[in-house]
């Protein structure tokens, strides 16, 4: 038994503009690098939960029947009870599916896809609803230069279903702990304390960790799969920032016609970003059947995954 | 990969008119600021051919002299 994407949605709250939140000069000088000109922010009532809620609405309009929940966030509603409990009461599904949540952030959907696909090989599920949800928006305030300009809020919902033929064919992850305060919404958790949750990034770290691991990973992927960059008829990777895009195509020496790259008017959308992308390549008719194409979600962790897809 | 190198590769990844040598740091150069470090870094990534994206130290580094010093021990700096 095998499992493979069969339907994507994904939910963006209102978008902003950049140029009116910021001055002009620091706007040019940041989307010269980060390539994002708009940005999703929920509303202050609006949690990532319901933005979660928004989206898989809008796949299970097309009724299908849902035998588990993998809900991934880093923007919880609540330190307990799970998420995905949560979601399963709010989308009235069946009272005997199994719900989980993740907490990953930019490679979360890389993780989700090999859960939900594992789950199927195993004969515990037919169809998996996996649910990406965050609203970092949260946990950013106004003084917040070096983030504010580049997370969004978003969720996205994926149904993953049975297939006779292999879809996924491999899986890689990796992790570099020592990295995890280079992205981190500080005074939260145990560490909560009088000041209010805000991320901290630091981003040359990120994109070092991303130059100096990526490219590896991938490379170690396609040798394992006795594939070439060549064969790869499309390369979906986390939408982090333009810089970071342009970093991996150099390095790897990738056509760049064969690279998605659409973050002007979403943003860095967590792990949202390669569903809004796999969601938009479908609706425009891009993917092709039998075409081969890699994912790999990598950030917060520091964490990373990549996949190959026989679409 | 040497000094004059280095101080030219800063120099145009910063995009600017100010001259660069030892001294030269984020406090003395206006365009060095979080932005222009991704350019540096950048940069020299593409001009030692990946390996200084696996120097860690050179993303705390936020003057030319400790950029230099840190090429030296990594045996990049001639």
């Amino acid at each position: 038994m095998f499992a493979r994407v069969l339907d994507v949605a994904y939910f963006l709250p209102n978008t902003q503009d950049l140029k009116k939140i910021l001055e002009t000069n620091h706007f040019n000088k940041i989307y010269e690098k980060s390539g994002i000109k708009n940005i999703a922010i929920s509303s202050s009532n609006q949690s990532a939960l319901d933005l979660a809620e928004k989206a898989a609405k809008l796949i299970l309009k097309k009724k299908h029947k849902i035998d588990g929940i993998i809900y991934i966030t880093q923007s919880p509603e609540y330190y307990l009870p799970s998420g995905s409990c949560i979601l399963q009461h709010r989308l009235g599904l069946s009272k005997s599916i199994f719900t989980f949540d993740v907490n990953q952030g930019c490679s979360g959907y890389i993780y989700g896809l090999c859960l939900a696909s594992s789950l199927i090989k195993n004969i515990i599920a037919e169809n998996i609803l996996l649910i990406c949800s965050d609203a970092y928006s949260k946990y950013i305030s106004k003084k917040n230069l070096s983030c504010l300009p580049i997370f969004s809020d978003a969720a996205s919902a994926t149904v993953i279903s049975k297939s006779k033929t292999r879809f996924f064919l491999d899986f890689k992850f990796g992790t570099d702990g020592s990295g995890f305060r280079d992205l981190i919404v500080e005074n939260s958790g145990f560490h909560a304390n009088s000041l209010k949750p805000e991320i901290f990034m630091d981003g040359k770290k990120i994109l070092l960790f991303t130059m100096g691991n990526i490219p590896d990973l991938i490379n170690s992927i396609l040798k394992r799969n006795k594939l070439t960059i060549e064969e790869i008829d499309f390369f979906i990777f986390h939408q982090a920032s333009k810089i970071v895009i342009e970093n991996l195509i150099r390095k790897m020496q990738l056509n760049k016609n064969k690279v998605y790259f659409n973050l002007e008017n979403t943003g860095n959308t967590v792990s949202s970003s390669i569903p809004i992308a796999i969601a938009e390549l479908m609706k425009n008719k891009l993917l092709k059947k039998n075409s081969k194409i890699l994912l790999a979600g990598f950030g917060v962790g520091f964490s990373m995954g990549a996949t190959i897809i026989n679409w | 990969m040497n000094k004059i190198k280095i101080f030219n590769l800063i120099k145009k990844s910063l995009k600017t008119k100010v001259k660069v040598n030892e001294k030269s740091s984020v406090h003395n150069i206006d365009e060095w600021d979080s932005l222009g470090s991704l350019s540096i870094l950048t940069a020299l990534d593409k001009a030692t051919k990946g390996k200084t994206s696996k120097i860690k130290s050179l993303a705390e580094a936020n003057s030319v002299s400790k950029i230099l010093d840190i090429l030296k021990k990594e045996n990049i700096l001639k």
